[in-house]
């Protein structure tokens, strides 16, 4: 079977108002079979399955976005958001370089630049993250990609994963996943995916019954 | 390869075409078509007059300058005779320079089947009065089963193919098409670029199946698919030009580069639109 394509729901808390959060993660975890990755401002007292926090506590993984600073200090697990660079000199690759000295690394985020910025880059980037981090997950976000480029590189790239998947927008990841013929999988980071059964695929037409060049062409009257 | 050529820095060129629509009423019920008006082949039957060569005159005047391309489509009206069409090209001749395509094999047959002329001699015509290759129409499957299940009432692939060829003898170069929906199947591809591959073609096009709500089967093509279609035609063809049609939805700029690595030579954008 080839390999699954992961459908990570995210459920991002930073924007929610601090008393709803707990009722928050209960309802996205809720409506997705248990299983879906949560990205706080604090920890959150029920017990979710997969979780990051925008600032650096122990015990728990730490979401930094593009813009955030650099925590001090040493990092237990990091989640990265970049910009997909440029080329050698871009300040972006510079402060990867950076996290990585901070701690180990578990996914990172690429957002495109612009919808200007070159497949040849993209394509480029992706290359040195898989070849010299091949144990890291490389993500790309497919609201500043685009579902065309994001779903070539999918194709191109198997081992990539794709970020940023509304439930509104499921549909596309699915149809993508008809035309590689690869299966889906709901998951997070605690690594108990559960399968999305697969869209309806309608039986490709046989050729007609009967010759209709002769007559009569319909069997009932034979 | 090198990395940095991975990806074409630009798309194939866009070509702005123009289309002449001289009917939309049309007798043939394709499956697939969702562009015709049913007008029955019965006497009496309520049917507009086509295109006004007046008309059609006037809209030219004032064609956007960026066309490059003029299309002229469905002659299956049974009223008008050979001779309007023949007129109606004429008058796009004198209104425009550039080249003209004109109708196609299956329109050639209605006119051959009802003036009982000659199909060399209506080419002949249509070459006379301006136009410079002939159109794709009906070649939208040269697969007989899916003729027969899709558009059972057009003539048959072996046909289609065999008036086609008549064209180069003419000087009106055939063109054929590869119909791109989800349900054009492996081996039914390739049966029909087997049949393409049997003659020469002036361009090919690829046309992208609109979206049909009441048969799931016939969905638009996903882009990745619709690249690797397209990479099998030139692998096929290498020669033969390979032009895509605009879809009904808007391609990305990245759908378009995706296309021209895939073997695109170049898009047909639709500018205008001249119907009756």
């Amino acid at each position: 079977m080839n390999e699954a394509l992961l459908w990570i729901p995210t459920l991002d808390l930073t924007s929610v108002p601090a008393p709803y959060h707990e009722a928050s993660a209960k309802m996205f975890l809720a409506a997705h079979h248990g299983r879906g990755h949560i990205i706080s401002p604090d920890p959150l007292v029920i017990r979710v399955p997969s979780l990051a926090l925008t600032s650096p506590r122990p015990g728990f993984a730490c979401h930094l976005i593009s813009q955030s600073p650099i925590p001090d200090g040493p990092l237990e697990l990091i989640d990265v958001t970049i910009s997909c660079p440029r080329g050698v000199q871009d300040p972006h690759l510079a402060r990867l370089d950076q996290i990585f000295k901070k701690g180990p690394v578990r996914r990172v985020i690429l957002t495109r630049q612009s919808p200007e910025q070159s497949l040849n880059a993209i394509a480029q980037a992706l290359d040195t993250l898989l070849d010299t981090f091949p144990e890291i997950l490389i993500a790309i976000d497919v609201n500043s990609f685009g579902w065309d480029a994001a779903s070539h590189f999918a194709a191109e790239y198997p081992p990539i994963l794709l970020d940023g998947i509304a439930d509104s927008e499921l549909w596309r990841l699915m149809d993508l996943a008809q035309v590689l013929q690869r299966p889906v999988w709901l998951d997070d980071f605690s690594h108990h995916p559960k399968p999305v059964p697969e869209l309806p695929q309608y039986k490709i037409f046989d050729p007609p019954p009967v010759d209709v060049h002769r007559i009569p062409f319909s069997s009932r009257f034979r | 390869m090198n990395i940095a050529e991975r990806y074409p820095a630009q798309a194939a060129p866009k070509v702005g075409v123009a289309k002449i629509t001289t009917t939309r009423q049309c007798w043939m019920q394709c499956r697939f078509c969702d562009f015709s008006q049913f007008a029955p082949l019965v006497f009496g039957a309520d049917i507009d007059p086509c295109l006004s060569l007046s008309k059609a005159e006037t809209q030219l005047k004032r064609l956007n300058p960026a066309v490059k391309l003029l299309k002229i489509r469905g002659g299956l009206s049974f009223r008008e005779p050979f001779s309007y069409f023949r007129a109606l090209v004429k008058t796009a001749a004198k209104m425009f320079s550039g080249p003209i395509q004109a109708f196609s094999p299956i329109e050639l047959y209605q006119w051959h089947r009802i003036e009982q002329r000659p199909i060399r001699d209506l080419l002949a015509e249509l070459r006379w009065a301006g136009a410079t290759q002939l159109g794709p129409g009906g070649g939208e499957s040269l697969v007989q089963p899916w003729r027969d299940r899709l558009s059972p009432n057009r003539l048959d692939a072996e046909a289609w193919l065999s008036l086609a060829s008549l064209g180069w003898e003419t000087g009106m170069p055939p063109s054929a098409m590869i119909l791109a929906g989800r349900w054009l199947a492996k081996e039914d591809l390739a049966q029909h670029l087997h049949l393409l591959t049997t003659q020469s073609w002036h361009h090919l096009e690829v046309k992208i199946m609109r979206p049909v709500t009441l048969h799931p089967e016939l969905e638009p093509i996903h882009l990745i698919a619709l690249c690797r279609l397209v990479s099998e035609i030139k692998e096929k063809m290498p020669d033969t030009p390979l032009y895509v049609n605009d879809p009904s939805y808007p391609l990305t700029d990245d759908a378009y580069l995706l296309l021209t690595r895939a073997g695109a030579d170049g898009f047909y954008t639709t500018l205008e639109d001249i119907e009756p």
